[in-house]
C-alpha cells in the first residue's frame, strides 16, 4: 500500500517491547488500513501484529497480507469478536498482548502511556484507558463529546500469561464480554488500571451502528443478573 | 408515569426487577413492594391513588408509610428511571394484596457503570436511527 513502508519500518524497528497486536476483523476492509497505520505510529514499536480476519468477504486479506511483515494474517471461519480475539491471543508470540478493534485507530501514544501506568506489574494488573468518538462520516452520526473510561478491548494491555490466566474471553455473549472478563480479572486478583487519557478513537459508523440496534438490551440485564447470581452463590 | 425508554430498560426475572440506566451507567435493583408499585406507576397511578389503595394494608403504616413511598417515587424520578407520561391513567386503583407492606426499597449499583455508558445503548432510539447533531 503506497505509505506504508515508512510506517512498517517504524512497527518492526524493535522487538524490545515484546508486544503483540490482536485485530479482529470482519468485513472491515475500510477501516482496517487506518488501524494499521494508528499501530504503526505506536512510539513504542510492537513486534506482531496479528489480523484475525473472521470471514470476511471483502478485501480484508488483501489489505492485511499486503501490509506485510511485522503483521501476519490468519483467517478463520466467522464466529464472533470474541472468538477472533481469542484465536489471536493463542497464536501471539509475545509477552504483552493488545487489542485493536479493525474499525478503530490508537492514539501514537497508546501503547507508553499503559506500559508507564503498569511499570513492570504484568502479573496482578492490566491498563485500559479512556476514548473518543468519531463520526464516519464526520457529522453522519451522533457522538459523545470529550473522553470516556473505555473498559474495551481497544483500550487492553494485559501480559499474555495473566490473559490467559483470567481465561479468555467468553464467546457465548452478545453483548458485555469485556466487562465479564474484568469482573474474572478482580476475581483472580488482577487490577485493572485506567490510563486517564483517550487512548483510542472510536469509530461510529453505519455498520457498527447497525449491529448495535441488532443486540437487546436485555442482554445487559442478562449479564448483571448472571453477575449477582456469581456473586451470590461466592458469598 | 413511564418508563424513561429512551435511556432505561427494565426487565423482571424470579421476583427480582432490574432496571438499568444506560446514560448514568448504573443499575438497580427491586423486589417485593418495590415491584408492586413500580408496575402501579407503569400503570398510571399517581401516589395519592396508591396511598388510597394501600392504606388498611397490613403492615401500610398510614404515619409513616405515604412519606416512604413518596420517597422512593422521587428517587425513581431522580434516577430518571421513569418520567411523567404525557396523558393521565385511566386505570382503577389497585386493591392491597393479601402480603404484607413493606417500605419500598431501591438498590443501586454502579460497579458496571463505565461499561454500561460506554456501550452503546445510549446510540439507541426507540424509533430507530438517532438524529444527527445539528
Amino acid at each position: 500500500m503506497a505509505g506504508c513502508t515508512s510506517l512498517n519500518a517504524s512497527m518492526s524497528s524493535s522487538t524490545s517491547t515484546s508486544i503483540s497486536v490482536v485485530i479482529p476483523a470482519f468485513n472491515a476492509g475500510k477501516f482496517l488500513a487506518d488501524a494499521l497505520a494508528s499501530v504503526a505510529s505506536q512510539s513504542v514499536p510492537v513486534a506482531e501484529v496479528l489480523v484475525i480476519d473472521d470471514g470476511s468477504t471483502d478485501d480484508c486479506a488483501a489489505i492485511a497480507e499486503d501490509w506485510g511483515a511485522p503483521v501476519r494474517y490468519v483467517r478463520q471461519p466467522h464466529q464472533g469478536a470474541a472468538s477472533a480475539r481469542n484465536h489471536g491471543a493463542w497464536l501471539a508470540a509475545n509477552e504483552l498482548l493488545a487489542f485493536l478493534d479493525a474499525d478503530d485507530v490508537w492514539q501514537p501514544g497508546k501503547l507508553a502511556a499503559q506500559l508507564a501506568v503498569l511499570d513492570g506489574r504484568h502479573a496482578d494488573a492490566v491498563a485500559f484507558g479512556f476514548c473518543r468518538e468519531f463520526s464516519d462520516p464526520p457529522g453522519r452520526f451522533p457522538v459523545r463529546s470529550g473522553q470516556m473510561a473505555a473498559p474495551s478491548p481497544s483500550a487492553l494491555l494485559v501480559a499474555r500469561s495473566t490473559f490467559f490466566r483470567v481465561g479468555p474471553l467468553r464467546e457465548d455473549l452478545p453483548v458485555g464480554e469485556m466487562a465479564e472478563w474484568i469482573t474474572r480479572a478482580q476475581r483472580t486478583g488482577v487490577e485493572p488500571l485506567m490510563v486517564e487519557q483517550a487512548l483510542f478513537d472510536r469509530r461510529v459508523h453505519a455498520d457498527n451502528l447497525t449491529r448495535r440496534l441488532a443486540r437487546p438490551r436485555s442482554a445487559y440485564i442478562n449479564l448483571i443478573r448472571e453477575q449477582r447470581d456469581a456473586a451470590c452463590q461466592r458469598s | 408515569m413511564r418508563i424513561n425508554d429512551e435511556n432505561v430498560s427494565a426487565e423482571e426475572v424470579d421476583g427480582e426487577l432490574i432496571a438499568i440506566n444506560f446514560a448514568t451507567g448504573r443499575y438497580f435493583a427491586m423486589q417485593g413492594i418495590a415491584i408492586e408499585i413500580w408496575n402501579w406507576l407503569l400503570a398510571g397511578q399517581n401516589v395519592e391513588q396508591i396511598v388510597a389503595a394501600q392504606t388498611g394494608r397490613a403492615g401500610f403504616d398510614p404515619a409513616k408509610s405515604p412519606q416512604r413511598l413518596q420517597a422512593f417515587v422521587d428517587r425513581l424520578l431522580a434516577e430518571e428511571l421513569v418520567v411523567p407520561a404525557a396523558s393521565p391513567s385511566r386505570t382503577s386503583p389497585s386493591a392491597a394484596p393479601d402480603t404484607p407492606w413493606l417500605d419500598p426499597v431501591l438498590e443501586e449499583f454502579d460497579d458496571m457503570a463505565a461499561m454500561l455508558k460506554l456501550d452503546p445503548v445510549i446510540d439507541i432510539a426507540v424509533d430507530g436511527w438517532p438524529a444527527a447533531p445539528a
